[in-house]
């Protein structure tokens, strides 16, 4: 059965990139105050442009095309903006199962479910905390 | 059972999370140093630094009042995080490594560290890392007191630093310690060091003085790496009780390691040159957390002549088979090219450098001379290496000989525990009907098991017999 992210999921992203932005935007503002007035501009207009096409444009793309699936191999998250990857974590490589809640996703009653196995990690984004806690449990339970 | 919280002491290991918000005193700093008359300007609103500082201690010990941990027979469960709360389960059944430390430190406040590990997770820290009260610390730990009980005698330990102690880690270490010295007691103590050293220097008469200084300062970290091993595994005792082998090691940091016996990806008997002269046999195990300690050896049988008595009271479902493919006869030149083609060039690069620099040239064709040492050393390591190397398959049991650095390996591997086999084929190789063997056993991250120069068919008959 394939899933897709609950829409919260993009204010999360968005929140997340913010609190990425807010540190490159304060270097950003020293280092451009060493510059004269037209450079300084252009590249506030540049930052600006990044952010808004990062904001409208990537983020609700990715959240379009993200599936995931929890069949009886393993769990399987489909993505990307570009580039379309699928990764798959089997049953028995699964070792830990960790589910994070931002502020967002426990106001939205959702949850990240990040699954580490014997040959890496995958991370299913924007799922409803009944079905990530039901998850967890079939993935123990094997 | 309900949620306990860490101990008090995990407070301090919170703050690194936080040093992010160091950037903020810094950025007014960067900002108040190109104003006119900025110190002082800078100095009227430092209480914006304080506030800074005591937010990164308050947000450290709610982070601490947020992390808490429950365990019971079946899982673990750890809950973090104040802004992203984080809920961890891992099932007791696939811990690998169960780590119990107690620092001094720790020990004086009553408490322990607990690290747990699994196959899964980040392969340079331990999966969860908890502080918590000694007498939880307890509750970890295997119950059962029936067992088969080993002790290391002290020479063993000795050897087994002698053997792995690493020169320029002891370096590093003796640096910090009199960079260290020297800021808290005054420069008089590294001066008193630099002099030693140099008057050790001068007495070696024969030998140019910045080489002498050189191998002095060599031999001393090599020595300091040796006694730093020897108080992380001395004193050195195993415990088997049914399905754990639980370790017990360290003079002023104690540890015990309890590795589940099921997760052992392979044994490895590792050996030196000079232990291959002196037919000392060290036994390591691959077993996820065990050894994951920066300078933790995943020792289980230190230097010895019979290990197998060892062997067998520890591991008896698996027993090293003998190896029956061989590198190919005219492979040994393959095995010695490297070394033969340093000894040929150092030579003549130390010449070079002689010309190039005539006020070092004395320095640059000793230190020329000194490298073809290592050089020799690898050689000898080299040969050694195509007479042991080979591969065998036994009753589910893969036996792998090889050389990896200058350290001979004889690795033993469950064949469920083997990822992948790669063949592997270079042009040359092809023409001489001869191949690589690679085997990725199960591992937190990929490392191929790497045996060279083997006869393509005969690897070719192994692996369809098995």
């Amino acid at each position: 059965m394939t899933e897709k992210a609950a829409p919260c999921v993009l204010w999360s992203w968005v929140l997340v990139s913010l609190t990425a932005a807010v540190p490159l935007t304060a270097l950003l503002a020293v280092a451009t105050s060493y510059l004269p007035p037209v450079w300084r501009w252009t590249l506030w207009a540049a930052w600006g442009g990044v952010l808004l096409l990062f904001g409208c444009v990537y983020l609700p793309l990715r959240r379009r095309n993200l599936r995931y699936a929890l069949t009886e191999d393993g769990i399987e998250v489909t993505g990307g903006v570009l580039i379309f990857t699928t990764r798959r974590i089997r049953r028995e490589a699964v070792r830990q199962v960790t589910i994070l809640q931002g502020p967002i996703e426990r106001r939205c009653h959702t949850a990240f479910l990040l699954v580490s196995g014997t040959g890496g990690y995958l991370l299913a984004e924007g799922l409803p905390v009944a079905r990530a806690e039901d998850w967890c449990r079939r993935l123990y339970t094997r | 059972m309900k949620a306990r919280w860490e101990h008090p002491a995990a407070i301090p290991g919170h703050i690194p999370y936080y040093y992010l918000l160091l950037l903020l005193p810094l950025l007014r700093g960067v900002r108040y140093v190109r104003l006119p008359n900025g110190f002082p300007r800078w100095l009227r609103g430092t209480w914006f630094d304080e506030a800074v500082i005591a937010s990164l201690l308050v947000l450290s010990a709610v982070a601490w009042s947020k992390r808490t941990y429950d365990v019971n027979e079946h899982r673990l469960r750890l809950c973090r995080g104040i802004f992203w709360q984080r809920t961890t389960r891992i099932p007791l059944r696939w811990v690998t490594t169960l780590t119990v430390e107690r620092p001094l430190w720790l020990r004086l406040l009553r408490a322990a560290r607990v690290s747990a590990d699994t196959d899964g997770g980040n392969h340079r820290l331990a999966d969860v890392r908890l502080t918590v009260w000694r007498r939880q610390a307890a509750l970890f730990l295997p119950d059962s007191e029936r067992g088969v009980y080993l002790r290391a005698k002290t020479w063993r330990m000795v050897l087994l630093s002698l053997l792995s102690s690493d020169s320029f880690g002891g370096v590093l270490l003796l640096t910090a310690a009199v960079r260290q010295s020297s800021v808290l007691l005054g420069e008089s103590i590294r001066n008193t060091v630099m002099d030693n050293l140099e008057a050790a220097a001068d007495a070696m008469a024969a030998i140019p003085r910045t080489a002498a200084l050189l191998i002095l300062v060599l031999a001393v970290g090599w020595l300091t790496g040796t006694v730093r091993h020897l108080l992380r595994h001395l004193p050195f005792a195993l415990c088997r009780r049914e399905d754990t082998l639980t370790v017990y090691m360290g003079t002023i940091t104690k540890r015990i390691h309890c590795c589940a016996v099921g997760a052992v990806n392979y044994i490895d008997i590792r050996q030196t040159l000079a232990a291959h002269i002196l037919r000392l046999y060290t036994v390591y195990i691959n077993c996820t957390g065990y050894g994951k300690d920066k300078n933790t050896l995943a020792v289980v049988i230190p230097p010895c002549r019979r290990f197998r008595e060892e062997w067998q009271l520890l591991f008896p479902h698996l027993r090293p088979c003998t190896v029956t493919l061989r590198p190919a006869k005219r492979a040994w030149l393959r095995y010695l090219r490297l070394p033969l083609l340093l000894l040929l060039l150092l030579p003549i690069a130390g010449q070079a450098a002689g010309w190039a620099f005539p006020v070092w040239r004395e320095l640059a064709v000793y230190l020329s001379i000194l490298a073809v040492l290592p050089c020799l050393w690898l050689g000898a390591v080299r040969m050694v290496a195509y007479h042991v190397t080979g591969v065998g398959y036994q009753e589910g049991q893969y036996s792998l000989c090889y050389a990896h650095r200058l350290t001979l390996h004889r690795v033993t591997v469950p064949a469920e525990k083997v990822a992948a086999v790669h063949i592997r084929r270079s042009l040359w190789q092809r023409r001489r009907g001869v191949c690589d063997l690679w085997v990725y056993s199960h591992h937190e991250f990929r490392r191929p098991h790497k045996v060279r120069h083997l006869k393509y068919d005969e690897v070719k008959q192994l692996l369809k017999e098995v």
